[in-house]
């Protein structure tokens, strides 16, 4: 009888939950894609998307252990748990949305592409990608300085 | 309390625990705070100005020293392994954390089942035992009873037989040694019992040795290797062509109250501004508009590594029916004496002299009255050797071939 009250205590968990004031557990960031945008010097563009630690979900992962054993392996990179998950590239997200990034990307670098009326280096545009169902939402804008470049010197006529 | 519930109770208060705390840092407790250290990352866009007038794009994090965490182990009658590893910037890597809490369950489950069985042992032995004085005791009392009803009989035999038998038959002596051997008997029968009752109310001693439980073997859990020194990556050198650096972005994605005070997730590039200590501007650097010096300040260089302005190309070919040609420097030199002399052994100093152009950069020469054949030009320029003021001179050549 009385090992049964014994046995009824075992347990083994690794929970995972967002972080509070309270959480004692290892904090990390989950990851989202963002899309990074800068001009090329040639009036063109160069885009990105990179997989980022999303600072607004900070995450909490504790081990509880009673009359049990228990294992937790954890991998980060950057701050994101990747745990031998592949932390993504563009090649991960849907053809679709690549597509509305590609397509979109001129008109949110519409300052980049409009050429630099003054001379200082346009600052890079920054959007988190924000996919709900099929709508696809960009958050973000330009950086608050441009940029000193040399102008090239080139040798010729 | 019963033994049963004692076994139960003692199982819950030496259940084994072992934990994993991680504890936020700020500087007005850190030194209290036990535990390896790590910081969580802060992403920034680093911009670079390139020689050929573009910029590249990285994305580089560093520890953001408002989320730095203390991880700290503990644990209570269990045992654990813990590994953690770091990159070269304090950003956790990986954590491997195993812990066992079943040890001292395991061996208290044991020597809990080695007492019981003990303990069985001896309530048995103690029962044996009772049954067997009380056996005794029962025979006792039933000897003792058929003593008493035997002596009884012969005592109502002869007071029966003395009634009928003519007087002095039965001598008053026989009667008197029934009635006392009938008193002797219930006497003994009476003491018989009561040594019953007392065998049945007597726990019985017994001899029995007690044996500790053999301790068993436990094994706490084992430490993994997948866990090698790390290999921190090696600085990256940035060249800049320039005397400013890269501008620093914060990527920041927060949420923050907006004008109704709703929260509203807000994701905005922040150039890094900071004036840097022990740093002065360099005198007369021209920002182009739109750059500030608060996030590109400028800091010390020199061009004494550069060496004179190239003449160039080092060799050209050019129809006579052009009447010029053209030389380039790489960049501006300061005054330039020249001489177009005819290729031969030894050269001829052909009388026509190659002009400086307004801006510096370049040379041109009067073909016209040239005949085709090979030609030296011969330049002799100073130059600014660096941003002290200190000049240079170089004497430099190159090929015309007039066809």
């Amino acid at each position: 009888m009385w090992l049964l009250v014994v046995v009824s205590g075992c347990s083994a968990t690794v929970t995972h939950e967002r972080a509070k004031d309270s959480s004692t557990g290892i904090r990390y960031y989950e990851n989202a894609p963002y899309l990074i945008i800068y001009s090329d010097g040639k009036g063109g563009l160069n885009w990105q998307i990179r997989y980022l630690p999303d600072q607004t979900k900070l995450m909490s992962v504790s081990p509880v252990v009673k009359l049990s054993h228990t294992e937790m392996n954890l991998y980060f990179q950057n701050g994101v748990l990747s745990s031998g998950s592949a932390t993504g590239d563009s090649t991960e997200i849907p053809k679709a949305i690549l597509a509305a990034v590609q397509s979109i990307a001129p008109l949110l670098a519409a300052g980049v592409l409009a050429g630099p009326e003054k001379p200082a280096f346009p600052a890079p545009y920054i959007y988190k990608i924000v996919v709900n169902d099929v709508n696809v939402t960009f958050l973000g804008g330009p950086g608050d300085r441009k940029i000193q470049v040399p102008i090239k010197q080139g040798v010729g006529p | 309390m019963s033994a049963r519930w004692t076994g139960a109770l003692m199982a819950l208060l030496l259940a084994g625990c072992a934990s994993l705390t991680v504890t936020h840092i700020d500087k007005t407790h850190d030194s209290a705070v036990n535990g390896v250290r790590y910081c969580l990352p802060k992403p920034f866009l680093q911009a670079t100005p390139q020689a050929d007038g573009t910029i590249s794009v990285d994305v580089i994090y560093l520890p953001d020293q408002n989320k730095c965490y203390a991880i700290d182990t503990s644990s209570k009658m269990s045992s654990y392994t813990f590994q953690f590893s770091r990159d070269e910037k304090g950003l956790l890597t990986a954590v491997e954390y195993k812990a066992s809490t079943t040890g001292v369950g395991q061996q208290f489950a044991a020597s809990a089942s080695a007492a019981a069985v003990q303990t069985a042992d001896l309530k048995s032995s103690q029962a044996v035992a009772l049954q067997t004085a009380v056996n005794a005791a029962q025979t006792a009392v039933d000897a003792a009873q058929a003593t008493a009803v035997a002596a009884k009989a012969t005592l109502d035999s002869d007071t029966a037989y003395a009634k009928t038998a003519p007087a002095g038959t039965v001598p008053d002596a026989t009667l008197a040694a029934d009635t006392a051997a009938v008193a002797a008997a219930n006497a003994k029968l009476q003491a018989s019992q009561q040594v019953l009752d007392r065998a049945r109310a007597t726990s019985q001693a017994v001899a029995l040795t007690a044996a500790a439980a053999t301790p068993i073997t436990t094994t706490g859990p084992t430490m993994g290797t997948a866990f090698t020194p790390p290999t921190w990556n090696a600085p990256v050198n940035f060249p800049l062509p320039d005397a400013v650096g890269p501008v620093l972005y914060a990527i920041n994605d927060q949420m923050v109250k907006n004008d109704g005070g709703e929260l509203e997730e807000k994701v905005e590039l922040v150039a890094v501004k900071s004036s840097y200590p022990h740093r002065e501007d360099i005198v007369g650097y021209v920002y182009e508009e739109g750059a500030k010096k608060d996030s590109q300040p400028t800091f010390a260089t020199t061009t004494s590594a550069l060496g004179p302005p190239q003449l160039l190309p080092s060799s050209q070919t050019m129809p006579a029916a052009a009447k010029q040609a053209t030389f380039l420097f790489d960049r501006p030199v300061l005054a330039m004496t020249a001489n177009l002399f005819k290729d031969g052994s030894p050269p001829t100093d052909t009388g026509v002299v190659p002009a400086l152009s307004d801006d510096k950069k370049s040379v041109t020469i009067d073909t016209s009255k040239l005949k085709p054949g090979r030609y030296i030009v011969k330049v002799v320029i100073s130059y600014s050797a660096d941003s002290a003021g200190h000049t240079g001179t170089s004497t430099q050549t190159a090929k015309l071939e007039l066809t």
